[in-house]
């Protein structure tokens, strides 16, 4: 699936769902491709930024966790990732929740990777820094991270709000595989852009204007 | 109520022996009843220190990844500060997590409150998935930390 594929996939089932928090969803494509491409049977994965769930589900209708066609029911009955769809290893709703939760797992089995992908609203939560000192504590060299740095948070520009620039460098500092990489919230869909694809709906012409832009 | 501590890192001694995926995370409490538990059974014991919230994820994912977490703190700081933790990562979830939490209703007090935490069935009773024992004796404690499925248990 390539960048363009995902993109429709998640603007058609959002719509059909009636799901929000396109922004999310759309900034971390590229990151979600990249990871399911190096991804093997015995790894894990931890998609932690949870409301940008629609990504998820469609990249794992894509690699054929379950059929396109169940894509939008999933969307609609489960709006946060939960075990009941498949491929999803742990629900996970709140920020904050799916680095420890990757801390455990990586340290359960050091012969398996874990792979997570976080927001950097996440990046706001305590969890965050208590879980970096434990995994460098015990030497996690299996637990693979990706901030996806949108750089936008529910109510504005994240460095307005909280200013991350001193933690990424303590993560970075901390976690031998941490990379922060920037995105742009909305990807190349001008409406979706910032804090405008936060909390939008599309609408049947909205979706057309947006699948004009990818 | 008798204090159970002692039996507790007793039949964990027990409990690890015969079980290898069993694993005993402390947050940091535990001086003077963890230190021959942890001396017998270094791979099957961390001290995570004081990362409360944390220490109830990592539980979840060790859960996840096939081993037997028991965790062991302070019932305020186990069940209050880590409450939605708890909830999500534990109760929803419905991972295989011990809740082991001592000094419910000790008096600690600041302020004329009690740093206790006798509510935690409060806290704890509307979760689903997460049995609640209050052991009076050895033998009930036994039963409680050999129970299937996360709980948690007063010490």
């Amino acid at each position: 699936m390539d960048r363009k594929e995902l993109q429709k996939s998640i603007l058609e089932n959002s719509l059909k769902a009636g799901a929000c928090h396109l922004g999310s969803a759309l900034s971390c494509v590229d990151i979600l491709i990249e990871f399911f491409d190096i991804l093997k049977d015995e790894d894990v994965f931890i998609f932690s930024k949870a409301s940008g769930v629609s990504a998820l589900y469609c990249v794992l209708a894509d690699k054929g966790y379950f059929s396109k066609e169940k894509i939008a029911e999933y969307l609609k009955n489960y709006p946060l990732p939960s075990v009941e769809v498949p491929g999803v290893i742990h629900s996970l709703g709140s920020l904050g929740h799916g680095l420890p939760l990757a801390v455990g797992m990586a340290l359960a089995d050091r012969n398996r990777n874990v792979y997570i992908l976080m927001s950097d609203g996440e990046c706001q939560e305590g969890t965050t820094y208590e879980s970096a000192l434990f995994a460098r504590q015990h030497n996690l060299k299996n637990l693979y991270i990706i901030i996806d740095a949108n750089q936008y948070q529910a109510l504005g520009k994240t460095n307005d709000i909280l200013n991350l620039d001193t933690a990424f460098e303590f993560l970075k500092n901390t976690l031998p595989n941490c990379e922060i990489r920037k995105t742009i919230k909305g990807g190349n869909i001008d409406f979706l852009q910032g804090t405008k694809g936060h909390y939008k709906n599309l609408t049947q012409e909205l979706l057309e204007q947006a699948l004009c832009q990818i | 109520m008798p204090d159970l501590r002692k039996a507790f890192f007793d039949y964990m001694s027990e409990i690890a022996k015969n079980d290898k995926s069993v694993i005993l995370l402390v947050g940091d409490l535990g001086f003077s009843f963890v230190e021959e538990y942890a001396e017998k059974y270094p791979k099957q014991f961390i001290n995570t220190g004081c990362i409360e919230q944390s220490l109830i994820g990592i539980a979840a994912g060790l859960a996840r990844g096939g081993k037997k977490p028991y965790v062991y703190s302070g019932s305020i700081f186990l069940i209050a500060r880590a409450y939605e933790q708890i909830r999500d990562d534990i109760a929803f979830n419905n991972t295989n997590v011990k809740l082991c939490g001592t000094g419910a209703s000790q008096f600690l007090g600041f302020s004329h409150n009690w740093i206790g935490n006798e509510n935690e069935e409060d806290l704890l009773k509307n979760l689903p998935n997460i049995k609640r024992f209050y052991p009076q004796s050895e033998i009930e404690l036994k039963q409680a930390l050999m129970s299937e499925g996360c709980a948690y248990v007063r010490l």
